[in-house]
């Protein structure tokens, strides 16, 4: 069957919905707002409304809720301060044990050193001796 | 009006929607409601479900609207979700009516091209086109797109868009002429 793209084209032509069709989304995207807005409303008056009739409870939940966050922080500086105490005495025996090893070390050395002068001092006399009786 | 300067209003309008203006969000519906609501018309083949499609994709995009940067940039992004909204909408009402087609009787003589039965009858044939082939030739001659541009809005190669809107057509002849040797079976 022969049919051209312009047949095509004027069977596919655009069709406007009509004028209703905008005031429907508008109004669908207004219903939608107002939904959202009054479930936000709804949430923050059940709360609101809570703590106004239940006074005690809410105070009581209150003072809990402080204590328990002051106690946090009170364990939470003690680890720290316990922590900082552990480092310190810990940096402090490493520079001890570092002093004590530096000063065996000048020991050792002294005392090989004065052995090492005593060889050399007795030993200049016996090699002039065995000169002496070659010649 | 001249494109350039409807471009300009458009970009204007999208700016006061964007800082929620609900009149220039109004006028970016009503400047773009024929286009989305046509590809669904023509895609679906139904008016209500259409006109339902056709408001879902302008919900997506009062909630998108921080998104679009330009005229432009509307346009593309309304076709391409008016594209995948219809496919989804087709795919969920499963009405493909091609087999129904498929056993019609062959035309013993060919009928004059433009007249009103034509036209009618190119858009019941176009709804037993696969889903794909469907959207195709709806962007391409209801909104006159090229190739290129069809395949960015549907993710296929070029080559593939070319050779699947040749065969639409094709299968567009093929079907046309059972329908109307139907009808003329039908009329004498």
């Amino acid at each position: 069957m022969p049919f051209s793209e312009d047949d095509l084209r004027n069977a596919l032509r655009r069709k406007d919905p009509g004028p209703e069709f905008t005031r429907r989304v508008m109004a669908r995207i207004s219903q939608g707002g107002a939904e959202r807005q009054a479930q936000n409303r709804k949430g923050r008056f059940s709360w609101l409304q809570a703590m106004w009739l239940h006074p005690v409870p809410a105070f009581a939940a209150f003072v809990l809720i402080l204590l328990a966050g002051a106690w946090i922080g009170y364990q939470r500086y003690q680890t720290h301060q316990w922590e900082a105490q552990v480092r310190k005495q810990q940096q402090e025996r490493a520079e001890q044990r570092a002093k004590d090893e530096t000063i065996l070390a000048l020991r050792i050395t002294t005392a090989k050193l004065n052995h090492v002068f005593q060889k050399v001092n007795n030993a200049v006399p016996e090699d002039a001796n065995i000169r002496r009786e070659r010649l | 009006m001249p494109d350039g300067q409807q471009e300009d209003r458009t970009t204007a309008c999208l700016k006061q929607a964007v800082q929620g203006d609900a009149t220039a969000f109004a006028s970016l519906v009503a400047e773009h409601q024929a286009m989305v609501f046509s590809i669904a018309l023509h895609y679906l083949q139904d008016r209500s479900l259409a006109e339902d499609v056709a408001q879902e994709v302008f919900l997506e995009l009062y909630q998108n609207l921080s998104t679009i940067e330009s005229a432009g940039h509307l346009t593309y992004w309304l076709r391409r979700v008016a594209v995948h909204r219809c496919i989804d909408q087709g795919r969920r009402r499963n009405t493909r009516r091609e087999s129904a087609l498929e056993g019609l009787p062959e035309p013993a003589v060919q009928n004059a091209p433009a007249d009103p039965l034509l036209l009618g009858k190119l858009r019941q044939v176009l709804e037993a086109l696969p889903e794909k082939q469907r959207m195709m030739v709806v962007l391409r001659y209801q909104e006159d797109l090229g190739p290129a541009e069809i395949a960015e809005l549907l993710r296929m190669p070029v080559n593939t868009v070319k050779s699947t809107l040749h065969r639409s057509l094709d299968d567009l002849r093929k079907k046309l002429t059972r329908k109307l040797g139907e009808v003329r079976y039908a009329i004498f």
